[in-house]
């Protein structure tokens, strides 16, 4: 997860909730569910909050490419 | 071939319908001047002429048509009109009917702009199919427009404030003038070859609208039409629609508009990931609760209500277990609070937390869980588990 980019973690969040609700895992995969999703919740969470916006030209873009 | 004999009538009706089947005449544009203007009092129709220096053609706009316009025409006014061409079988006159029409004071620029729009739609370049979603989680996204000015300044101010994850990518061009189009052109080109590019904004601020002009340049709008990724189109005009407006995926009436557009608000997703948090608790909660009303009843069958009992029978090889389990039961629970209240503290309230400090454990007979008394006899080992780990137990 940690190198989980912020859209990834995003969908991966949304398919546990959705998961978990149905209840249709055992009780061990459900506290997986759980902790994972929590876990994805926060760290995106904070993604959000400490994202400083990062403007690039052209060039720049174009020569890292 | 034997000449065919036909009636007036006939004649004029078999013009007409080659006239009426000729697909460039269903829809064609006509500049010219009006003459011999004419508006019939009964019908509220209006006749009239359009005439050059050499030709005239004549031309009929009915009420509902006329009713539509902006104007009143009036003769030796230069207008463009737009309509069908159709044979009026009464007379024999072939004839414009008029659809609608403009006053031509911006002349040329107008004609080109109309024909040029007529051209590509025909082509099905502005088709609303062809138009895609904007992306839901865009990172990279290159904004193409003037590098000094409020535009850009502003479309970074909303990026930023909505969604600072996004990657902008300033895309310095020449937004007016002479060599707008083609510089435009060029740096779409350049963007195109951009990698996990998501999304591109075009756009400007207001101006006369005689320097949107770049903007209905038909490499230009081909070029936005032909965009790898979906395309944002902020001209910054509410009323002047350009044709790179119909080309793009998507028409934003103002640059500040189109940043709005762009990008999701940070504060719904903050929402989102706090009712996540919040639906993962109830759905854990569910859960518990369903295994705990389980384990209520094995208690209350009297399999497991007496500890005591098993421990003092069995004092030598259980008492270290029984010990053994209440740590691990205390462990676990405490354990498990800690990692999940020091994730966030809006977790304390939530109720899988309040079941889990009621102490749970799960009993299970050859891997699966134990959901009835009678799946347990006398003598029948079991186990208990927990988060951490499993113990065994036997019915007594």
């Amino acid at each position: 997860m940690e190198n989980m980019t912020f859209e990834a973690a995003l969908e991966r969040l949304d398919v546990i909730v959705k998961k978990l609700e149905a209840g249709e895992c055992t009780l061990e995969e459900s506290f997986a569910l759980f902790e994972e999703g929590t876990a994805l919740s926060k760290s995106c969470y904070s993604m959000l909050e400490t994202a400083k916006m990062k403007i690039r030209t052209l060039e720049e873009e174009e020569q890292q490419s | 071939m034997n000449p065919i004999i036909m009636s007036v009538s006939q004649l004029n009706r078999y013009v007409k319908s080659l006239l009426e089947g000729d697909s460039h005449l269903a829809n064609v544009y006509v500049s010219g001047e009006i003459s011999n203007f004419k508006l019939h009092s009964l019908s509220g129709h209006a006749y009239f002429s359009l005439k050059d220096n050499d030709s005239l053609i004549n031309c009929v706009c009915f009420r509902a048509n006329l009713d539509r316009l902006r104007f009143t025409p009036s003769d030796g006014m230069t207008v463009l009109c737009q309509g069908r061409i159709s044979l009026y079988e009464k007379s024999g006159n072939y004839q414009l009917y008029v659809v609608s029409m403009r006053p031509e004071g911006i002349g040329e620029l107008a004609l080109s702009y109309e024909q040029l729009k007529a051209k590509l739609e025909g082509e099905g370049l502005f088709d609303p199919a062809r138009k895609r979603p904007l992306p839901s989680l865009p990172r990279k996204i290159a904004v193409v427009t003037a590098r000094d000015g409020a535009a850009v300044r502003d479309i970074f101010n909303i990026l930023e404030r909505r969604y600072p994850l996004c990657e902008p990518i300033l895309c310095p061009a020449l937004v007016q003038g002479a060599d707008a189009a083609s510089d435009m052109t060029a740096v779409l080109k350049r963007v195109y070859r951009l990698p996990d590019l998501n999304l591109i904004i075009l756009g400007r601020g207001g101006g006369a609208s005689e320097d949107l002009g770049a903007f209905n340049d038909e490499t230009l709008v081909r070029t936005v039409a032909a965009s790898p990724v979906p395309i944002i189109s902020a001209v910054g005009h509410e009323t002047d629609v350009t044709l790179c407006d119909f080309a793009a995926d998507f028409r934003a009436p103002t640059p500040s508009a189109a940043a709005e557009c762009a990008v999701p608000d940070q504060n719904d997703l903050k929402s989102f990931l706090r009712e996540s948090y919040r639906r993962l608790g109830r759905g854990l909660d569910r859960k518990y609760t369903d295994a705990a009303l389980r384990f209520d009843a094995v208690t209350r069958s009297g399999i497991l209500s007496n500890w005591d009992r098993v421990v003092s029978k069995n004092a030598e090889k259980l008492s270290g277990l029984h010990d053994g389990l209440r740590r691990a039961f205390e462990n676990n629970s405490i354990s498990f609070t800690n990692r999940l209240s020091s994730r966030s503290a809006e977790l304390d309230a939530l109720s899988p937390l309040k079941t889990l400090a009621r102490g749970f454990a799960v009993a299970e007979k050859d891997g699966k869980i134990v959901r009835s008394v009678n799946e347990l006899s006398a003598e029948e080992t079991f186990s208990l588990r927990f988060a951490d780990g499993q113990i065994n137990g036997k019915v007594i």
